[in-house]
């Protein structure tokens, strides 16, 4: 999986499946790649990764049964204080 | 952990189901993403902050069942793609789970592991946990848990 950021655009975080793994199904636009809607200073201070989370087996099974998009998972820092932090 | 006894009417609670839940709980999460994503098909609350989590072990099934959603009134239809669990109403021993609002203490386990210490003994019923999406998500924030007892 990548991250990337597109400071001159409002999309700014780009991930897509590796090249190896062929989904039986595909994200909520039906590719091997997904988009992010985030400011900036979220993408380029806050963001650590992100990643489209995949099954196998048994699990792959369940999964088709809750949802036929696969699920995109990003992690933030939300205890840091950055510069955009606004006091209470 | 804290433990009363409440009386709940009947609730329907409509959402994204995720079967053998009780075996597969890592994937519990998916269940939740799909439900917001899927959020917009219902257009009928009875409390729309209020998001459900929902225990059920279906007759044939060796695992229970979750699902995730919100209160509609009864007489809503289900959109497609979601389901409904209807859970009784009856008495319910009140849990709270201070430690983890992530939710990975589940009913399900609080279920397996409770004891009859108040004298109360389970029922056949739906358990489920609140999630109140109006309180800020901060170090004091609980899970409610609702076990049918008798």
């Amino acid at each position: 999986m990548c991250l990337s950021t597109f400071p001159s655009s409002n999309l700014l975080l780009f991930l897509r499946a590796p090249a190896a793994w062929r989904p039986p199904d595909g994200t909520a636009a039906g590719n091997r790649y997904d988009w992010f809607l985030a400011s900036p200073d979220l993408a380029s201070e806050e963001a650590e990764t992100c990643r489209i989370i995949t099954f196998a087996g048994d699990d792959l099974a369940i999964a088709k049964k809750v949802s036929d998009h696969m699920p995109v998972m990003a992690t933030f820092k939300t205890d840091a204080k950055f510069r955009d932090r606004k006091p209470n | 952990m804290v433990s009363t006894i409440v009386w709940r009417r009947t609730l329907k609670i409509v959402g994204v189901e995720l079967p053998e839940a009780g075996s597969r709980t890592h994937l519990i999460p998916l269940a939740w993403a799909s439900f917001l994503a899927k959020a917009h098909l219902i257009t009928r609350f009875v409390r729309p902050h209020i998001l459900y989590g929902v225990w059920r072990r279906p007759p044939e099934a060796e695992s229970p069942s979750y699902l995730v959603g919100v209160e509609v009134p009864d007489s809503t239809d289900v959109p497609a793609g979601l389901v409904a669990y209807k859970v009784p109403e009856g008495r319910f021993a009140v849990l709270k789970s201070e430690d983890d609002p992530a939710g990975s203490v589940t009913a399900y386990e609080l279920v397996m592991s409770h004891s009859p210490r108040t004298g109360d003994t389970s029922r056949e019923a739906l358990a489920f946990e609140i999630y109140d999406t109006s309180r800020e998500i901060a170090d004091e924030y609980d899970v409610p848990v609702y076990i049918p007892v008798q």
